[in-house]
This record gives C-alpha cells, structure tokens and sequence, in this order.
C-alpha cells in the first residue's frame, strides 16, 4: 500500500524537549531538520492526527505533500492550464494532421475528375486525417494499377495541411494505325459540296448525289486497274444536307426584369458547393458575389441579390414568325458539328392559331458527310477476286 | 532447533546493530530514548544502555525501534547494568 508521506512544520523552541515528548508517541519520522526554532518532520499523513492530538502545544501545520500526491496536487493546482495544455495539443495534432487543400496538378480535366474521386474513395478529401506515408504509397499503386491506359506516374506530396497530387497522363501511341486499311464513306445522303483529302482515292465529284453509305474516298489505291498500294483514306468530305424543322410558338411569352428592389446575403463556398448564411427574401431574384474572405478551400462571399419580376408579352405575327425560325435553326444548329454551316433557309408552311403559330421551315446546311470505315485485309482480298 | 531459532530470528528481528559513521550514528532495535541533549543521547537497549557524547548531537530521522543521530561524534560507551 502507498504511504502517503507528508512534510509538517510547528514553532519549536527547545528540540530536545520536543523530540523526548515525540519518542513517546511511537511514530515513524523518516526526517527531522530543525531551522531557525521551527521543526520540520517528515511523517506519515496518518500520524499528524497523533502529533495534534498528544502534543496540543504544538501547532503543527502540512506544508506539502510528497511522492505521487504532491504531483496529484500540482495537477489539481494547475488543472485549468494543464486541459487547455492538452485540449491545445490535441487540437495542434488534429491540426496538424488535417487536410485542407487537395491540388491534382495535371492540365487535363477528365485525368483530375477521375483522381479527385479515387481520392475521395480512398478518403483523401478535405477536412479528413492525412494519411500515412505507406498507406499513400498504397493507394497510388492501387490507382495506377486501376487506370493502366490512362496513368503513367503519379505521386503524393504532402506539404503541411496540403496534398499535392502529381500525375502524369499515359499516352498509347496506336502503332497499329499506319497498318490499318480504310475507306471514307458517307454517313448522309447528300450532294457533294466539297472535298478535301490527304490520302486515298476519290471516287466522287462536287455536285454528285450520294446516299449513305457509299464510298467517296478509297484506301485503295489503283493504278492502271491494279492495286497498288493500301493505305487508311484521310481528308473532309462536305456535301449539301437539307433539313425539316417544325416548330410552335405561342404568342405570349414571359421576360424577368430587375425591380431595382436590392438585398445583402452571406455566402460561404467549400469545394465549389455555396451555402447562404441568412434566409432567402426574394422569390426571384439574380445574383452577384463579392468575395470578402479566402482561407484554403473555403471563400466568403457577400451576395447581392436584385429582384427581378416576371412580366407577360406579345408577339406580332411578324415576330412571332422570326422567333420560330431562328428556334428552327437553334434546334437544327445542335446536331452540327465544328465544321458545318447552315447555307439558307426557307418557311415551307404556316399556320396562325389562335395562341400560336406553327411553321415548317426547310434549311439548307453545308456538313461534313465522311466517316472512316476500316476494310480488313481479307475483305479487300475478297473484293479484288 | 537451529532452523527453529533462525526463523524466529529472521520473522522478529530482536538483534540490535550500531552503525557508526563520520558524522552519523545508526542504532536499529533500540527500546528507549532515555536522556537528549546537544553533547549527550542515552538510548537504552535489551541488555545495556548506549551512551553516545558529542556536539551538536541532532536527531535526523526516529522510527519505533531505530534512530539515525547526526552530529560530531567523539565518544560512545556500553554500559551494562
């Protein structure tokens, strides 16, 4: 059993008075020293109770505790200093070991898109704990593992509270390629507007009917009758495309204008989601952001919020007919491609209703009809027998 | 007989020892504190009285039945009555 051992002092004039009176007593007294006519003992916590009650001359008084519960007094002393010591080393390793920045530094979006989720699979995201070093290493290998065609390197460097992730894209060059054998064909019927190739043979001229599916430029090149060399046709074919579009167009439509009311909001974004701090007081309102705060991943903004009404209009028939083809166009527009144009357009048929009016428009669009289409060597074999 | 007497040697250790050092004196199983002062301690024990003299004689540690005497030691006598 621990003792608890304490350290008392009393106003002593004559020692050896005192010390023939404490014989008596039958204490254990690990220390005695006398100073300046105070004693001061060294005795059991148990026996001051003996030494208060048979020397009542004495006033003796604790003056410390020793062993484990004089530091069990200094902690109590000094609790408050000693959590927050704690509760601030804590919060500096948590700190410390935070995330608050992942940076995937590599030029191409979708090599980014598919890091950012692996990481967040692996849990490497904002405000989680860092990992490891060798639980790093093993998820880099597990994703490079993963994405064999598309990631050649890829590293982890943690500086402090931010991830820095470095790839390096892998880039197969289809050495097969220069081998392959192939035709252009025409995936629309069409007249032929343009053409412009690099490699093959032409078949077709400008202004010839071609339907879908013939060959325009061959990969194989003929001389005098014979085939002399195989090669994968290259270059544009253009050809004239024509189009139906039908479309309805009421007479009323709505437009939002600014009332000119204004309203302040707080927004705070992480990770590119914005949450606004205080309630919303505009059913329709437009927005513009200031930014007043930017720590690591978190932005403050304060967002201005101008009112806008929704106010009913009316076409004229003019307008309305304007209207429904430029939506014709917008509608055909959509299926075209970098390189392809509307050439004219043209109202095949109208009708006024009594809230709408429905037009047939006709548009002319020039468009690239050519698509490689790879031949086997069999095939070709095939065809020259 | 021989075992007997080591047992209770060992289980009530009724010997007395006296340490004698520099400035220190050591006496273990003591009975009694008969006379203390700064030039002289009588401390009694089973079979004779310890007389020790000297200056500046001090008490530095006393347990039930044994005392560590601190100061310049010049004498120490046996006495058997």
């Amino acid at each position: 059993m621990n003792k608890k051992i304490i350290w008392v002092k009393s106003k002593c004039n004559d020692y050896y008075k005192f010390i023939k009176k404490l014989q008596y007593l039958n204490l254990s007294i690990m220390d005695i020293k006398y100073i300046n006519k105070i004693v001061y003992l060294k005795i059991e916590e148990k026996d001051l109770e003996k030494l208060e009650k048979y020397l009542v001359s004495y006033k003796f008084k604790k003056i410390k505790d020793l062993g484990i519960y004089n530091l069990i007094d200094k902690l109590k002393l000094n609790k408050i200093f000693l959590i927050c010591l704690i509760f601030g080393i804590i919060l500096f390793i948590i700190c410390s070991n935070l995330v608050v920045k992942i940076n995937i530094i590599h030029e191409n979006k979708e090599i980014r898109e598919i890091i950012a989720d692996e990481l967040n699979e692996y849990g490497i995201k904002v405000l989680s704990l860092k990992k490891s070093y060798k639980e790093l290493d093993k998820i880099r290998q597990e994703i490079l593992d993963k994405y064999p065609d598309k990631l050649d390197w890829m590293e982890f460097d943690v500086d402090g509270m931010i991830v820095n992730v470095r790839v390096e894209e892998r880039i197969i060059t289809d050495t097969t390629k220069k081998d392959k054998v192939c035709d252009l064909v025409a995936t629309k019927s069409g007249i032929i507007n343009d053409i412009l190739v690099s490699e093959g043979d032409i078949l077709v001229n400008i202004n010839d009917y071609v339907r879908e599916g013939d060959t325009l430029v061959s990969g194989i090149i003929t001389y005098n009758e014979e085939n002399k060399r195989y090669t994968c046709a290259n270059g544009r074919v253009f050809a004239t495309v024509w189009y139906t579009a039908n479309v309805s167009i009421p007479f009323e439509y709505s437009e939002y204008i600014e009332t000119g009311e204004k309203k302040y909001n707080f927004v705070w974004e992480n990770a590119g989601n914005k949450k606004r701090i205080l309630k919303d007081r505009f059913t329709s309102y437009n927005s513009s952001y200031k930014n007043l705060l930017s720590i690591f991943d978190f932005e403050f903004y304060v967002e201005t919020q101008k009112e806008t009404k929704k106010i009913i209009k009316t076409y004229t028939e003019e307008e309305a007919l304007e209207e429904g083809i430029k939506k014709a166009i917008e509608s055909i527009e959509v299926k075209l491609g970098e390189f392809d144009e509307i050439i004219d357009q043209k109202v095949l048929k109208k009708t006024v209703n009594d809230s709408t009016m429905d037009i047939e428009v006709f548009i002319i669009v020039k468009e690239l009809i050519s698509t490689q289409k790879e031949i086997t060597i069999e095939n070709i074999e095939e065809g020259i027998e | 007989m021989h075992i007997k007497e080591s047992l209770i040697n060992f289980l009530y250790d009724k010997d007395y020892f006296i340490n004698i050092f520099e400035n220190y004196i050591h006496v273990f199983n003591f009975r009694e504190l008969k006379s203390l002062s700064s030039k002289k301690i009588i401390l009694k024990l089973d079979t004779f009285t310890l007389d020790i003299e000297g200056n500046d004689l001090f008490i530095t540690k006393m347990l039930p039945n044994e005392v560590l005497i601190k100061g310049s030691i010049s004498k120490v006598g046996f006495i058997y009555e």
